[in-house]
């Protein structure tokens, strides 16, 4: 696996998030989401950014709706993680854990 | 703060941080933005909001420069991506659409002038079959591989042997041979063969064919198969008279054996030995040498019967009588086995104490003719390469400035391609299909050019070359040599018109500048090469020419006119010195009854047919030797009483050879005048002694005569000092029989007579090289008349072509000056004044081609030279001739197009051109 099919730790908050909220997800409910859930305020900016990036990647699609009024006119763009975004995701998510329980384990072994 | 206040502000401050964010994203980010705005105004007031929304976009702010840079990055990773497909799809598409369309363009726009094709096909086309032709003739003479002979590579090698002061090359005597094969080792087999005409018996007849004897390991050094049976091999070769078998040319037994198996076991007769036939060589190969026509081939041990001389030729190292080839191993070079070779380099003095000359062994790379030959073939060859490369520039000189009249009128078109984007590849792209197309046709036109002239080339050939079976044939590598010789001359005229249609500029040639720019100096000085040329040409055919007609002049010291020459060889009937003496006599004496003869004599050597010998360690009376030398060295001719008759050649003082001078009277003879005047000058020569090897021992020669000076060799050179000897007293096997008709006879009777009488004395004796005399001085001209014969029409041909270029330029000249021409006739200008300029302009032109040309005419008289006799190549009337006539074909070439202009309407120019 390349540098490039690592996610950062925020890519995987969002991508998470995304499975989370379901098909009707977009930035700022990402970002409500990531917030409630971890306590982590992100702006908006940043998730954009970051949704910017997964999408480059191929890791989520997006949809366009209809513009609203009470979003200044402007249309709204929901996001969907792809079969690699969640291929991805799960892969580094295993590496955390692989991480995680084997030298972790043998550190306390050590210890005591 | 009012809520719809802050809301309004914000609103206008969201759509202001979308200058932040990066297109694509702006609207949604936006949308998300003002949504949460709004819900947030409304449930937690402005403050709150207000501080929130400064966090976004205070965040916005600080992710927007990376994520700009990112997004611009990946874009333009997807612009190259795209960007490389598309370039190799559209270079692919473009280029063969292109080449494509360039052809089918240019094809059309060739089609629209098929007189600017016709002529420039044949003006190329010409220039290239004379460069075809001799090419051809080089590919025949020195390049193509020898049937028969394989593999042909560059391992083979010949070698010679010369000999201090003596102007000699070639033979290696056996104990020679030896030495070297010892002393090469396995580094490289060497092959030794001496061909000779001999007699040869099938059924009842005797024909004079070439034979052959050939070391043992001969065919297998040269690689020559047998087509039916075997080759000889070296047990055929081991001890002396022991095999006589014999190899035959596939020629020979397809014209006496009908190709029939059968001939394997068949006896030969070879000058009265009997062999038996054991092979038949592949077709074609008739001998390493490629001018001989060898017919029969037979172990070297069989030497003494197959050509009996009376020395003793596998001991005696004096006796130089078989020419060496031989086949280096594959990574041995000739560099490693010359000092071999030069290692076993000996002086005489170890077989004869007085002689102490050096003689030296040389390799020469390759098989074919010996090297002398060679070297005269590759020096005839190359000078007239040198011409025809010489007609081929004209030629295309002549083309190019053809493409450069036809572009002058297309500048327009040009330019407007130009102007519409073509760019300068694509221009120079048709241009050069252009004339590659043109240079192609003429490549056709040239190979078929040297096809047609074969026939009429070979009748300008020496005989040597005309008798050897060489074909002109073009194979492969003629063709090819004319393609490339096409592409190269397609591109090099190509080019001339590229390299001033760069300097093209779109608005200046639109804008319909004058002509007079640096495409016409081009053009002139295109014109004033090929004039140059054409010089260089004439001028070296002027010398030739001279040269064949001042050796026509030289008197050759003979009368040739009447007289039969021919040749008997009686090695091939075994008979003593005595009997060879006896026989003359005889046949001679049936001639001088025979009423169509006037005279006849014999002799060893007839003038000017390259035949003749050479006597060395002669003590003359009253001359010490040479400094270092056992004695002086001279020609020699052995002729019968009445040789002088024969060939009216003036007895000075004393007396011709008569029937008193016999083996057993004092030997005797007559000197020519050079003889006199190198040794006796001013003195009497009767009287005089000449002390001369003879059989091992020396004897004193008596001098009974002078006669006038015979050119031998050849008339270009200085007659040599000369010593007749009577062939009574000295015997030997070949001989020229010479006749001279009486008054009112041809020698075509005498052919008969002379036939009839030898098989009336001996069917078995062959009768060979019957011609006339005068045709045999005739063939001793035959190079130089070749060369000076082609050069000749090489150089009418590229005067031709350069004064056709000189038309084309001054017809162009006047065209482009039309305008101006028209409104100087308009003013009042006389016709003659207008024409006046024009005319001074073409004759600066040829006077300065004059000048490049007889500069150039003086560097290649010295090429020449070896074929030049009484002139050089600074000859003052020449050089005036040569002047006059370029002088004269350019009032030719400009008078018609000046005198257009002269008469040129002025209205209707002027009408014309706007």
């Amino acid at each position: 696996m390349g540098k490039g099919n690592l996610l950062g730790e925020f890519e995987q908050l969002v991508l998470l998030a995304l499975l989370r909220l379901g098909p009707d997800a977009y930035g700022l409910s990402v970002r409500d989401d990531i917030a409630e859930t971890t306590g982590r305020r992100a702006g908006i900016g940043s998730v954009y950014a970051t949704l910017d990036r997964l999408h480059t990647k191929g890791w989520v699609e997006s949809a366009v709706s209809a513009p609203t009024p009470v979003r200044g006119g402007r249309a709204k763009k929901t996001f969907r993680v792809t079969a690699s975004g969640e291929e991805a995701l799960e892969n580094s998510l295993r590496m955390i854990d692989a991480m995680r329980s084997t030298p972790l384990v043998e550190r306390e072994g050590g210890r005591s | 703060m009012k809520r719809s206040t802050v809301a309004s502000t914000l609103s206008v401050l969201t759509r202001c941080l979308g200058v932040l964010v990066p297109g694509p994203e702006r609207e949604y980010l936006l949308g998300d933005l003002s949504e949460e705005t709004s819900r947030r105004l409304a449930a937690e007031g402005s403050f709150k909001t207000i501080a929130w929304w400064t966090g976004q976009a205070t965040n916005i702010a600080v992710v927007a420069p990376h994520w700009h840079w990112r997004t611009w990055r990946s874009r333009q990773r997807e612009l190259a991506a795209a960007a490389a497909t598309r370039t190799v799809m559209l270079t692919k598409e473009k280029l063969m659409h292109g080449v494509w369309s360039d052809l089918r363009f240019v094809l059309r726009q060739l089609s629209r002038s098929p007189g600017f094709v016709l002529t420039s096909v044949l003006i190329l086309g010409l220039g290239l079959g004379a460069n075809v032709t001799i090419f051809g003739l080089a590919n025949a003479v020195v390049f193509k591989a020898m049937p028969g002979i394989q593999p042909a590579d560059e391992h083979f090698m010949v070698l010679s042997r010369t000999e201090q002061d003596r102007d000699f090359e070639g033979a290696l005597s056996y104990p020679d041979f030896v030495d070297l094969r010892l002393a090469f080792g396995d580094q490289a087999m060497i092959a030794a063969r001496d061909a000779m005409p001999v007699g040869l018996r099938l059924g009842d007849v005797t024909e004079r064919r070439r034979g052959a004897v050939v070391s043992g390991n001969y065919f297998s050094v040269l690689g020559v198969d047998p087509a039916v049976g075997r080759t000889l091999t070296p047990e055929d070769d081991q001890a002396l008279l022991s095999s006589p078998v014999a190899v035959i040319s596939h020629q020979l037994w397809r014209d006496r054996f009908g190709s029939r198996q059968g001939a394997i076991g068949q006896q030969v007769s070879l000058n009265g030995t009997s062999f038996e036939i054991v092979g038949v060589a592949p077709r074609g190969f008739r001998g390493d040498q490629r001018f001989d026509r060898v017919d029969i081939w037979v172990p070297m041990m069989m030497q003494p019967v197959a050509r009996p001389s009376g020395f003793d030729v596998f001991n005696e190292r004096e006796s130089t009588w078989m020419g060496v080839l031989g086949r280096r191993q594959v990574g041995v070079p000739l560099s490693t086995l010359e000092p071999l070779a030069r290692s076993q380099e000996r002086d005489f003095t170890a077989y004869s104490p007085e002689d102490t000359r050096r003689r030296e062994f040389t390799l020469a790379p390759g098989l074919g003719p010996e090297p002398a030959e060679r070297r005269a073939a590759s020096a005839l060859i190359g000078a007239l390469l040198l011409v025809t490369s010489l007609v081929l520039v004209i030629a295309c000189a002549n083309v190019a400035n053809l493409i450069l009249a036809r572009s002058n009128r297309r500048v327009s078109e040009i330019s407007l391609r130009r102007a519409l984007g073509a760019g300068q590849g694509r221009i120079v792209r048709l241009l050069l299909t252009e004339s590659l197309i043109v240079a192609s046709v003429a490549a056709a036109v040239g190979i078929a050019m040297a096809l047609a002239v074969r026939g009429a080339l070979m009748n300008f050939l020496p005989a040597i070359a005309r008798n050897s079976g060489i074909e002109l044939a073009i194979d492969a590598r003629v063709a090819g040599f004319a393609i490339l010789l096409a592409l190269a001359s397609g591109a090099l005229f190509g080019l001339a018109p590229t390299v001033s249609s760069n300097g093209l500029r779109p608005s200046r040639s639109l804008a319909k500048s004058s002509a007079q720019g640096p495409k016409s100096r081009l053009r002139s000085s295109l014109v004033v090469a090929q004039l140059a040329l054409s010089v260089v040409l004439l001028m070296s055919a002027g010398l030739l020419l001279e040269s064949m007609r001042r050796l026509q002049s030289v008197p050759p010291g003979f009368e040739a006119e009447g007289v039969l020459s021919a040749a008997i060889d009686l090695g091939i009937t075994q008979r003593s010195p005595q009997e060879m003496g006896e026989f003359y006599g005889s046949l001679l004496e049936r001639l001088n009854e025979s009423p169509q003869v006037a005279a006849a004599a014999m002799s060893s050597a007839v003038p000017l047919s390259g035949s003749g010998d050479t006597f060395g360690g002669l003590l003359i009376e009253g001359n010490e030797p040479p400094p270092g030398r056992p004695g002086w060295s001279s020609r020699v001719n052995l002729v019968t009483s009445g040789f002088l008759e024969t060939l009216s050649i003036p007895l000075l003082t004393g007396r011709d050879f008569d029937r008193t001078d016999t083996f057993s009277s004092t030997p005797v003879a007559i000197v020519n005048r050079a003889f006199q005047r190198r040794y006796w000058p001013d003195q009497d020569v009767l009287g005089k002694t000449i002390d001369m090897p003879y059989r091992g021992k020396r004897q004193v020669v008596r001098v009974v005569g002078l006669v006038n000076d015979a050119h031998y060799r050849s008339l270009s050179r200085a007659v040599e000092p000369l010593m007749y000897l009577p062939v009574q007293q000295r015997g030997t096997a070949r001989v020229a029989v010479v006749l001279r008709t009486k008054a009112g006879g041809t020698t075509a009777t005498l052919t008969d007579t002379l036939q009839r009488s030898a098989a009336e004395l001996d069917n078995e004796v062959p009768i060979f090289a019957v011609a006339p005399l005068s045709a045999v001085v005739n063939e001793s001209l035959s190079q130089t008349r070749m060369v000076g014969s082609l050069i000749s029409l090489f150089g009418v041909l590229a005067l031709v072509l350069a004064s056709v270029g000189l038309y084309g330029v001054v017809a162009c000249l006047v065209s482009e000056r039309r305008k101006e021409i028209g409104i100087r006739l308009a003013l009042g200008a006389k016709p003659a004044a207008v024409i006046k300029g024009l005319f001074q302009r073409c004759l600066r032109l040829s006077a300065s081609a004059v000048g490049l040309g007889l500069l150039g005419s003086i560097g290649v008289g010295r090429l020449l030279s070896s074929f030049l006799y009484g002139t050089h190549a600074l000859n003052p009337s020449l050089m005036f001739s040569v002047a006059v006539l370029l002088l004269a074909v350019t009032v030719l070439a400009s008078i018609g197009p000046l005198l257009l202009a002269a008469r040129l309407q002025p209205a209707k120019v002027l009408r014309a051109d706007d």
